[in-house]
């Protein structure tokens, strides 16, 4: 066999394995395997179109029932999530099916069932990007009930971020449920952040966790307060 | 170019990112040095002449651009620290020799991770156990992809040292 023919096998070997991890994929994650075992739901609700459209309708309104008397004066944005990998390994986000003509702008708080999902980081006129509460752009304060107050900040790795300062002295404990503080312009107060896994000296060190299911595709609400777009 | 194979070098940036993105799902926890892309980067670094070098970062971190909310700076800062160490200490070390190849490789990532980590916060913070399984597994991941990509040579011409 020629170097050439070499060469050529084994970038052919090499997109052979691309594909199977691809497939593998399916296997790996369980939010697409509970997809896969609905597929003939799927499939049987295609044909109903109208039907779908009222589940989401419905799961829109059962989102803004939840948060109706907790959102403290913002106003709900409801949009579709799709999780999106970011080119940067580094990056986790998702697209939502809403922009600036919208209402939706930069930095605006985004939840959904579980509490915080994140943040919008980029906005089109018709969709956005949001950016996930593990994604090292992302910031918000918290409070513990009973401890104190601090800013948390997203990654280093998938699925966990980490405080960068407290603003009373406390200490972190496992299991610490860290909820939104209120402060600043982003989330109204007493939203879920995450729990504390492994705490740890120095803070910067603790991992946090974000709640189950929050990069999952979802129906969420995008935060934007009236006075601050108002006042621009 | 005098050498310039576009379309191997398309390919092979092409199969990385697919790469990539098929292994961010498949692969949990602190994967935050498993970048194949870079990986890439750093092979051409050591075998390749410095324009090409540069024309694979470009792509790599043009493609980073446009499908992600990073901004230039965060794209290009661990890029560019991952070549230049590259660069500056392959002089010194036979880049034949497998095992100095991946410890200069390893280096280069903590370095890149380091730099990326500096840009968003201060770089001790966060879960030293998630950056540290991140740099095994990139290590890992180089030591399985290096043969595979040295196998590339003779598309890749101008190569100044095919192994």
């Amino acid at each position: 066999m020629t170097s050439r023919n070499g060469a050529g096998w084994a970038m052919m070997c090499w997109a052979i394995l691309v594909l199977v991890s691809f497939g593998a994929k399916r296997f790996a994650d369980p939010a697409r395997r509970g997809r896969a075992e609905t597929e003939g739901w799927r499939l049987l609700q295609a044909q109903l179109i109208d039907e779908a459209r009222t589940d989401r309708e419905v799961a829109r309104l059962d989102l803004l029932e939840i948060y109706r008397d907790g959102l403290d004066g913002f106003q709900p944005i409801s949009a579709r999530l799709r999780p999106f990998p970011d080119f940067s390994p580094q990056r986790h986000g998702g697209l939502i099916d809403v922009g600036s003509a919208d209402g939706v702008a930069v930095g605006q708080g985004v939840i959904g069932r579980s509490g915080v999902i994140g943040q919008v980081a980029e906005v089109d006129e018709m969709h956005s990007s949001i950016v996930f509460s593990d994604d090292p752009e992302f910031r918000a304060s918290f409070r513990i009930e009973g401890k104190g107050r601090g800013v948390v900040a997203g990654g280093p790795g998938r699925d966990e971020f980490h405080p960068v300062i407290r603003l009373d002295p406390f200490s972190f404990d496992p299991g610490d449920l860290l909820l939104t503080s209120g402060e600043g312009t982003r989330f109204p107060r007493s939203l879920v952040l995450g729990v504390v896994r492994v705490a740890h000296i120095p803070i910067e060190s603790t991992r946090i966790e974000p709640p189950p299911g929050t990069t999952d595709s979802q129906e969420v609400l995008i935060l934007s307060l009236p006075q601050l777009r108002s006042g621009r | 170019m005098k050498g310039s194979r576009p379309v191997p070098c398309a390919l092979l940036i092409g199969l990385a990112i697919a790469t990539q993105i098929s292994l961010g799902s498949l692969v949990g926890g602190g994967v935050d040095a498993v970048d194949i892309p870079l990986l890439l980067l750093l092979w051409f670094s050591l075998v390749d002449r410095f324009g090409r070098v540069l024309a694979v970062g470009v792509a790599i971190g043009g493609t980073r651009l446009l499908w992600g909310v990073s901004p230039p700076i965060e794209v290009f800062a661990p890029l560019a620290t991952g070549v230049l160490w590259i660069r500056f200490a392959r002089n010194g070390v036979d880049p034949r020799d497998p095992g100095r190849r991946i410890a200069l490789v390893t280096l280069a990532l903590a370095l890149a991770g380091f730099t990326h980590r500096f840009l968003w916060s201060v770089p001790w913070s966060g879960s030293v156990d998630a950056w540290a399984e991140g740099l095994l597994i990139g290590t890992l991941s180089a030591i399985l992809l290096f043969p595979i990509l040295d196998q590339t040579v003779p598309f890749v011409r101008s190569a100044t040292h095919p192994m």
